[in-house]
């Protein structure tokens, strides 16, 4: 609230001063302009938190007869262009991931210039990026660390259960900013966290980073080093702006890297990166081929090794109470290792006993659909392309297509149709998103 | 260096006792080499005679053996009452720190194992970089030297520090985790698991530890500008922290000179810092050039002005840089380039051109100097550059920005007949489609519907298949009422003994998986027990699971006695009854050369 109050004094101040001035004898022009600015920014803008809502109706623009549908369509062809960007074939990715959340607590993410601040936005969008990341990746786990005063504090220790990751950072008290950020401290804390996972699944950093200074104690080119070497992937969003190491770290560690312009935008990136990261060829980062190539014959295709998991025995909820491995707690439900019959209370885990890796089918297949993509559809653009026995009707609702073509947007079929090219059923536009972006899977392919 | 000395006698031989920097050591007369020589790392205990005493004596415990030596300080009394105090200062200190490393563990179980890593760290630890560096080499020859028998490895030094350290960061690790304290006592202090064994898959806590301990912090990039606070009376107060102190010497050498010349002998600390925030020489530092508003209060200090120098606004920098400039930053470098083609000279980024900027410009350059040389540490000159491989010239005006976005499918999934997995169920399906017909199922549902109603009122259910369902719905909803209304009832006494049980159950089960299986990262990296050792472990294992059973019965009993219902204890230590039973099975039937 002062600081609310605090930013309106100073904005009457300058519009008083603006007028004092026009009245006062000329000033330098450049003085002025900045003083209209001024001004005209307090027209605009009279209280901070209008800002938060002005931006919402800006996006959506109706056409002349009063129609959204343009805007609408408009937004769905820039949807259907991005995924159009996404490798059609089917590409190795990491199912099994590893990653530690690093959350920047320095003074500033107080910053207000995403709403409410920087700091309680960050808090709400990586619980929801924690949930929808457990959802696509459930044999996922993540890690929380924390950038706070200059050291890396470990704020949630490595689990596979979202709610205890979530439990970790939903004391918003106990993770007040404060201080300056050390990349390096936090980057280290992270590395040693991982540092004792198998190498069959990913290792990587998220950092969600809102300072435009590191306060480092040694050189944070060796951290870099060190994490390539250990195959550990570092991804950025940055709130303020690009810096040159942030960028690097991201590169040379073949990670993602992007800042955020507004709160859309941030989550736009954040989200971007709950899909498994998809493995690149004889990492991307070494030299132009032809200087190295013979030094290090990466094959193109390196063979995959096996690893070995066990589907538990689920204890029903009515069975008599029993002591479980994890907690020591007499419990009813439960599920049992198969290889060495302990009882555990949530999969997917590794099994505190022997080590096995217990998942149930339903972790697997929900990971699955990253590894086999439905193929994006293509629009028909042609009258010729809808054959004379096509259907009239979406394949997925049944929905009636339009006869002849409309006009449509680029990368949109005239006549609405988009076709899965294996099954070769034409489906609605709603549709295609819903198949790609919701059940991943086609009906008509049956598959 | 010999940090004190004096004549003592040892088993009543005259002699002289010696503490240098490493060992207390004790020559006999006339002899050359020290008979007695204890390291400052083994000395437990010191006992001294009394004050006044005929005798000055001086007994000394080592670790795992109380007996130690005893010293006679020979000396007429008043010189060895001196001596000896001087020694028992020293040794105290030593002892202090000794137990403070041990006190990771009150009683450690294994003095032999304790003593063996000692020595080990004499062996400086290659290659702490690496993500485990357990084993030295010292200890990887001691390991396979070691028979089937003896299979108690020496504790290892998973972080490559001291073992000292180790034993603290262990301790934090307990203390943090109650519950594998607790294990810990009951395991491994009572001898049961060796410490080594303990921490074996466990490593990696006490790394995070190392990690959160080991941090450090970075120095802030601020300048040091001290901001006055207005107190009531219009006075102006600065708060005088040792790390502000601290900072302003390390920021303005000048300062320190000055104190180091004029305190205390001409002026108190006081009024060195009074005098000192109301100087010109303050207002210089300042890290602002719109200091004109204190202006008036600055005074004139025939102290403080001397150490002035003159403002740092000349063309050239006072302080001349010695390294050679990048060629791609140095701005005089295109200064030629502009005389010839009749251009003019370009002098849009010239320094200096406005004067008062200049002095603070350069403060900033010092100052992130300073901050740089702070992170990069005392490397030489030479290697600080990073001199990346072919790093040429032309990688240097090689912007990222320019180039295309490189696209990169990643590596293509190939599954063997992928095909199949689909297959089998879509083409069964597809056939039961395809033998009907639409038309004659349509006809068939409808005279099949037709005589629905009349049926309907025929209609009658057997009972007892629902009586069925009903009575196990409700057996299973009164299981679950049942289990979840008498969860406390098991006094806590009996519990703890309870979860004690299985959590050591558990422990001697992981250690078998453990020995069964080894993680495979860990081939690499970590020379690991060796086959032989493997072998010993699961065998010593099996041997503690195989008394899980009696352990078991023994709780059930004690459950009678408190009157509870042996049934409800039986079946909460049923899991772990039946992984015992696994184990042994798994252990009975594997081949003998596994």
């Amino acid at each position: 609230m002062e600081v609310d109050s605090d930013s309106d004094i100073s904005l009457d101040l300058d519009h008083q001063s603006s007028k004092a001035k026009g009245k006062a004898k000329a000033k330098a022009a450049a003085d002025k302009k900045k003083a209209d600015k001024g001004k005209a920014k307090a027209k605009e803008q009279p209280y901070v938190w209008e800002a938060s809502f002005a931006r919402s109706w800006d996006t959506v623009q109706e056409d002349e007869a009063g129609s959204l549908q343009a805007s609408v369509e408009d937004l769905m062809a820039r949807g259907r262009r991005r995924r159009l960007l996404a490798p059609a074939s089917a590409i190795r990715r990491t199912i099994i991931r590893h990653l530690i959340l690093v959350l920047d607590l320095s003074a500033s993410m107080m910053d207000r210039d995403m709403r409410p601040t920087r700091f309680d936005l960050m808090l709400q969008y990586a619980r929801e990026f924690i949930s929808e990341w457990f959802d696509q990746n459930p044999l996922g786990q993540i890690g929380i660390v924390g950038m706070r005063a200059g050291l890396g504090e470990r704020v949630g220790a490595m689990s596979g259960n979202p709610q205890e990751v979530l439990k970790s950072i939903s004391d918003r008290v106990k993770l007040e900013p404060v201080g300056e950020p050390s990349l390096q401290n936090a980057i280290e804390m992270a590395r040693n966290n991982m540092s004792h996972l198998p190498t069959h699944s990913s290792r990587e950093i998220l950092i969600l980073f809102g300072s435009l200074t590191t306060c480092d104690p040694g050189n944070i080119h060796d951290t870099l080093d060190t994490c390539v070497q250990n195959k550990i992937r570092i991804s950025i969003v940055a709130l303020a702006a690009e810096m040159k190491i942030c960028r690097e770290l991201c590169d040379k560690t073949a990670g993602q890297f992007g800042v955020a312009m507004n709160e859309g935008h941030f989550k736009d990136l954040l989200f971007e990166l709950v899909p498994p990261p998809a493995q690149r060829a004889a990492a991307r980062s070494a030299r132009p081929s032809g200087t190295n190539a013979g030094l290090n014959p990466a094959p193109a295709n390196p063979a995959a090794d096996l690893m070995m998991m066990g589907f538990p025995t689920r204890l029903p909820d009515a069975s008599i109470p029993s002591l479980c491995v994890c907690h020591s707690e007499l419990k009813s439900q439960g599920f049992l290792c198969p290889r060495c019959l302990s009882k555990v209370c949530d999969v997917p885990t590794d099994c505190d006993v022997c080590g096995l890796m217990i998942v149930s089918s339903p972790h697997l297949a929900r990971s699955y659909h990253h590894l086999f993509p439905v193929k994006t559809f293509t629009a028909i653009m042609k009258d010729l392309d809808v054959a004379p026995d096509a259907a009239d009707a979406c394949h997925g609702c049944t929905r009636i297509f339009p006869e002849r073509a409309t006009n449509a947007k680029e990368g949109m079929s005239p006549f609405r149709r988009y076709r899965c090219p294996d099954c070769e059923n034409d489906f609605c536009s709603e549709c295609d998103v819903f198949i790609h972006d919701v059940i991943h899977c086609c009906p008509g392919c049956g598959k | 260096m010999t940090a004190c000395t004096a004549k003592a006698s040892c088993k009543k031989l005259p002699g002289l006792l010696e503490l240098t920097d490493t060992h207390l050591q004790w020559t006999q007369d006339g002899k050359k080499a020290p008979s007695v020589r204890i390291a400052h790392s083994e000395a437990a205990s010191l006992f001294c005679s009394k004050e006044g005493a005929p005798q000055t004596r001086l007994k000394i415990g080592l670790v795992g053996d109380d007996n130690g030596h005893n010293f006679t300080f020979s000396s007429p009394q008043p010189v060895a009452v001196a001596e000896r105090e001087k020694f028992k200062k020293e040794l105290t200190t030593i002892i202090s720190r000794n137990r403070g490393a041990q006190d990771a563990l009150p009683k450690p179980p294994l003095p032999v194992a304790a003593a063996r890593s000692l020595s080990v760290t004499a062996v400086p630890t290659p290659g702490t970089s690496t993500p485990r560096p357990t084993a030295t080499p010292l200890q990887a020859s001691h390991s396979r030297a070691s028979s089937v028998v003896d299979d108690r490895r020496p504790t290892p030094v998973i972080t490559g520090t001291d073992p000292a350290t180790e034993f603290r960061l262990r301790k934090k690790v307990l203390m943090a985790n109650p519950e594998l304290g607790t294990l810990h006592r009951d395991l491994v202090m009572s001898g049961q698991i060796t410490e080594a064994d303990f921490w074996d898959g466990r490593e990696h806590l006490i790394l995070a530890q190392l990690a959160s301990e080991g941090q450090k912090k970075g120095k802030p990039g601020q300048l040091v500008d001290p901001r006055p606070e207005t107190v009531e009376g219009g006075e102006i107060k600065i708060r005088i922290t040792p790390q502000l102190v601290h900072d302003i010497f390390d920021e303005y050498p000048i300062v320190a000179t000055a104190y180091s010349e004029n305190v205390p002998n001409k002026l108190s600390e006081e009024q060195f810092w009074k005098r000192y925030f109301q100087s010109k020489l303050f207002n210089a530092h300042r890290a602002s050039i719109r200091s004109s508003a204190a202006q008036h209060v600055v005074k004139e200090d025939p102290i403080f002005d001397k150490y002035l120098e003159k403002d740092d606004d000349e063309l050239e920098p006072r302080r001349q840089r010695s390294e050679q400039v990048d060629v791609f930053v140095d701005l005089a470098m295109t200064f030629e380039d502009h005389g010839d083609t009749g251009n003019d000279k370009d002098i849009t980024m010239q320094a200096g051109r406005q004067k008062a900027a200049l002095p603070l410009i350069r403060k900033f350059n010092e100052h992130s100097e300073r901050l740089l040389n702070s992170a990069l540490g005392d490397l030489p000159p030479s290697k600080r550059q990073r001199t990346d491989e072919g790093e040429g010239s032309y990688t240097q005006i090689d912007l990222d920005d320019l180039h295309d976005p490189e696209a990169s499918d990643g590596i293509i999934l190939e599954m063997q007949d992928r095909q199949r997995y689909f297959n089998a169920v879509m083409s069964k399906e597809a056939e039961a489609v395809k033998q009907h017909d639409p038309a004659v199922v349509l006809a068939d549902t409808k005279s099949k519907l037709q005589s629905t109603e009349s049926k309907l009122t025929q209609l009658k259910i057997e009972r007892k298949a629902g009586d069925a369902a009903l009575i196990a719905m409700t057996t299973n909803v009164a299981n679950r009422l049942d289990g979840k209304s008498r969860k406390n009832d098991i006094p806590d006494g009996l519990f703890r003994q309870m979860t004690t049980c299985q959590t050591a159950a558990n422990e001697f089960l992981r250690q078998f998986w453990l020995a069964m299986y080894p993680p495979p990262s860990e081939l690499q990296t970590v020379a690991t027990a060796t086959k032989a050792q493997r072998l010993a472990k699961q065998a010593k294992m099996i041997g503690y699971i195989a008394k899980t059973p009696e352990k078991v019965h023994a709780l059930i009993q004690a459950a009678q006695q408190h009157g509870i219902d042996a049934i409800r204890v039986q079946n909460a230590l049923k899991p772990i009854l039946e992984a015992s039973e696994r184990a042994l099975t798994v252990y009975r039937n594997k081949k003998p050369g596994q």
